[in-house]
């Protein structure tokens, strides 16, 4: 979306136009929900945590400067309501992984996940973002899909960039690393 | 390390997967609920600011305590001064006692009497200056938020 039909939007929304607000929120549902998602590993907790920042940005939205993008801001809420939500809960076992360093990843892995429907890749890719850990599965998928800067993650984590650059490293090679690991085990066990 | 490759592996892994999608209406359950809320904050919306709304009450009260406090009281003999009537405190005592004993026969309400009104002018003065001190002091709580 266009930086200048943003800040109109915004604008428009501040004027008292809630349809405004209306086409920022089916803009950006899937670009806040996906994010708690890969925080919160919870489907249901992640739509109460993207709906509880929409509402704090719609409050707040005074306080947006004509600065930035509209979607980094929203982000930003998003990241921390997430965060805060992960904090509440009662200290759960989860699921996530580390592998060594030095682990290759094997070229056979990769051609038998090419060979793959697209469906079932997604589907692999979003599990395997599953089992990674919230701060790096958020790094991978605002550098990644989202196509942030390092600066920009930096500013909506609240990490440095230092800190980003190792989540991102780790993030990757867990990554790859679960995803071999699924490939290896009988498909019908992560599909 | 992570090779280059597996980095553009990733990368093309992770555009093709895309983004996850909340359960269908997600949106129009938001716009409800922020609806619902501004229809919550629209009930009351007073023209005039929270300090000014407690100013004009404080000094409405103050007006009306002052009428109570200061009235001249119509049974009270011609040319007779304050130390005529009973005192505020004197009209407490007795009143204290009555409902002493009424306790004792059962529950009733005590009979309001509106020659014992004629009241202690000090008491006025002190809940006029009461008054005037949470004027004072919510003006004071105001000017701080503003800081």
């Amino acid at each position: 979306m266009e930086i200048d039909k943003e800040y109109a939007l915004i604008k428009e929304t501040l004027a008292g136009d809630l349809e405004a607000f209306g086409e920022l929120v089916r803009r950006y549902e899937d670009f806040a929900f996906n994010l708690s998602m890969k925080i919160t590993k919870n489907r249901e907790e992640a739509e109460e945590v993207a709906q509880d920042a929409f509402l704090k940005a719609y409050k707040s939205l005074r306080s947006f400067r004509f600065e930035g993008k509209f979607s980094a801001w929203l982000y930003t809420i998003v990241y921390r309501e997430s965060i805060t939500r992960l904090r509440r809960q009662k200290p759960v076992h989860t699921n996530t992984e580390e592998f060594p360093d030095n682990a290759p990843f094997e070229s056979d892995c990769e051609n038998g996940i090419e060979r793959l429907t697209r469906n079932d890749r997604s589907s692999l890719i979003h599990k395997a973002l599953g089992r990674l850990k919230p701060e790096e599965a958020s790094v991978l998928t605002l550098f990644y899909l989202e196509e942030m800067t390092l600066k920009e993650i930096d500013e909506i984590t609240g990490m440095s960039v230092s800190n980003v650059k190792v989540h991102l490293h780790r993030g990757r090679k867990n990554l790859l690393h679960i995803v071999q690991t699924m490939t290896k085990a009988p498909l019908n066990e992560w599909l | 390390m992570v090779m280059k490759r597996e980095k553009d592996l990733l990368k093309k892994w992770l555009d093709e997967a895309g983004r996850e999608a909340p359960s269908p209406g997600f949106s129009s359950r938001v716009m409800a609920t922020i609806q619902a809320q501004e229809a919550k904050r629209s009930v009351f919306k007073p023209a005039v600011s929270p300090l000014r709304v407690k100013l004009a009450v404080a000094g409405i009260a103050a007006f009306f305590i002052g009428i109570l406090l200061f009235a001249p009281d119509g049974n009270a003999p011609e040319g007779g001064t304050s130390s005529d009537n009973p005192t505020m405190l004197n009209w407490l005592q007795n009143r204290t006692a009555d409902a002493s004993q009424q306790i004792l026969e059962g529950i009733s309400w005590p009979v309001f009497a509106s020659s014992d009104m004629a009241f202690n002018p000090l008491f006025g003065y002190a809940l006029v200056a009461l008054a005037l001190a949470s004027i004072f002091n919510a003006f004071l709580n105001s000017q701080l938020r503003s800081h």
